[in-house]
């Protein structure tokens, strides 16, 4: 289980003639994420989706709040205690190309969380890499390549690879779809979905601005607007079950289904 | 009804072997319609859109077949014709805003340079009219806009502005090549709903898209294309209500996400 307890973060920049412009990102933020569910969080560019992501993935740090995991206040760790817990939580970014290092092989760079953060031996690490190539559909042959040599989705592929290969008990994608036609789009949520099902990625938060993509990928969406959560939703199946009005415009704003619903 | 642009037989090879990457692609573009192309990527969409403005460098790309705006055959024009013609009556909106602009010029400058470019008129009066032209797409603030730089501003205000900038030469065709694609869904309906003020005052719209959501909202007729060729095309009813290719009927599978039939 994670709990976030008053969770806000402040980004200070200056504007041009120097003077110090506040962005109050994350604000109060309090939100509870049960074990073995999966989550979808929905808000527009600017909504503070994305800090909430690097938060929870240990990238940032916050500015105050707490985040209690196994009993423990991750925010209030120092680097190196910090480090160890890493294993358990990973991120997939939203462009995979420049996610990954171009001058690793596929290979390497799903192995990197391996040899960072555990002392695994080579050949266990290995086996570790073929088996959950096989788990995310990348051909082994593909593992000795460059980023450049393969195709969108299979570099997205190699990121899901790269994030389980530490079986961490969390994933955070953050906008993982955006961009990717609605083919490949479908595939990888499947693939995800498919994962969840096997047991192998039994906890997420998924981040979109789309909320046809929430509804698919969890029952348990919140919906995120100026750095608070104003809609928390249980079971959510349909349209219908938001009732927030921001909620509603962000559906009022999905492109329609059929010419006949212009 | 005019017809404005008319591509017949458009063939584009990739040099020196002229590996074939569009392949025998036609279709024509009538005043105030729209036609979406829709397609996955690797289709050869955007590569018809480049072709189509001049945007291919003859050195890696043969084009051969017809494309015709009104009565002028563009392929075969010289560069000086290509210049006042592209850009002004033939607009290009491209996929992504955030690379559109140079991150070291201010939105203001850049859009006085290029109203100088197509046209000869004072800065002051560049200045002036690149205002106005933000204040008809409804930007918040046009004084301030025009003195900041690319970066401060969100995606979707960027793509707004060079939708602006792209109507101040009063085009007779726009062609948005993923002008949504990298947009969250609010800001992508607020550049919809311009594209569709735009159709009603006689632009005709060329969309490129892979999201059938977008050819739902706007488009008038829509091809589909797979590796370089048509495989089908109608107008936008008979594609959603009655497609005929299997290839169509998956990409509408995909595009409408239903929780159950996830995995088949």
């Amino acid at each position: 289980m994670i709990e976030l307890k008053d969770l806000s973060k402040r980004y200070i920049s200056k504007n041009k003639y120097g003077k110090k412009l506040r962005v109050d990102a994350l604000k109060q933020l309090s939100l509870t994420l049960v074990s073995d569910t999966s989550y979808a969080l929905v808000g527009e560019s600017g909504s503070g989706k994305s800090t909430l992501a690097r938060i929870l993935a240990c990238v940032e740090r916050p500015t105050s709040g707490e985040i209690w995991f196994d009993g423990k206040n991750v925010a209030a760790m120092r680097s190196k205690a910090l480090r160890l817990k890493r294993k358990e939580f990973q991120m997939v970014l939203q462009n995979a190309q420049s996610s990954l290092d171009p001058r690793l092989r596929i290979y390497d760079s799903i192995a990197e969380p391996i040899r960072c953060l555990t002392q695994t031996s080579r050949s266990d690490e290995r086996k570790m890499i073929l088996e959950i190539a096989e788990k995310v559909q990348l051909p082994e042959a593909l593992l000795e390549r460059f980023p450049h040599e393969l195709s969108g989705g299979q570099q997205k592929r190699a990121c899901i690879a790269r994030a389980m290969s530490v079986s961490p008990k969390f994933i955070v994608f953050d906008e993982s779809v955006t961009g990717l036609d609605v083919t490949l789009r479908k595939q990888i949520l499947d693939l995800i979905l498919q994962l969840n099902r096997d047991g192998r990625l039994s906890m997420f938060l998924f981040i979109t601005h789309n909320i046809d993509v929430a509804l698919y990928m969890a029952d348990n969406i919140f919906v995120m607007k100026d750095g608070s959560v104003i809609e928390q939703l249980e079971n959510a199946a349909s349209y219908g079950d938001f009732r927030h009005d921001y909620s509603r415009m962000l559906i009022e704003s999905l492109p329609p289904r059929s010419p006949l619903h212009r | 009804m005019t017809e404005l642009l008319k591509v017949s037989k458009l063939c584009i090879g990739l040099k020196p072997q002229t590996f074939p990457i569009v392949k025998n692609v036609s279709f024509a573009l009538r005043e105030g319609t729209s036609l979406a192309v829709v397609g996955e990527s690797g289709s050869g969409k955007t590569i018809t859109c480049k072709s189509i403005m001049q945007l291919l460098n003859p050195k890696t790309f043969q084009v051969s077949g017809s494309i015709r705006y009104r009565k002028t055959e563009l392929l075969t024009m010289d560069e000086k014709g290509i210049r006042a013609l592209c850009g002004s009556k033939i607009a290009m909106i491209v996929q992504n805003p955030m690379t559109a602009f140079d991150p070291t010029v201010k939105i203001g400058a850049q859009i006085v340079e290029t109203l100088m470019a197509h046209q000869r008129i004072s800065k002051r009066d560049a200045y002036a009219s690149g205002i106005l032209a933000l204040q008809k797409m409804n930007l918040p603030r046009c004084e301030q806009l025009m003195d900041s730089y690319p970066y401060t501003l969100s995606g979707g205000m960027l793509q707004r502005i060079i939708i602006a900038l792209s109507l101040i030469h009063e085009p007779d065709i726009i062609i948005a090549d993923e002008a949504t694609t990298s947009l969250d869904v609010k800001n992508q309906n607020m550049v919809l709903d311009e594209l569709e003020k735009m159709k009603r005052n006689g632009i005709a719209l060329l969309l490129v898209t892979h999201d059938f959501g977008v050819a739902a909202k706007l488009a008038d007729n829509v091809i589909v294309m797979r590796e370089g060729k048509i495989i089908e095309r109608g107008t936008v009813y008979d594609i959603f209500e009655s497609p005929r290719e299997a290839y169509t009927k998956e990409l509408l599978k995909a595009s409408i996400l239903k929780r159950g039939n996830c995995i088949d």
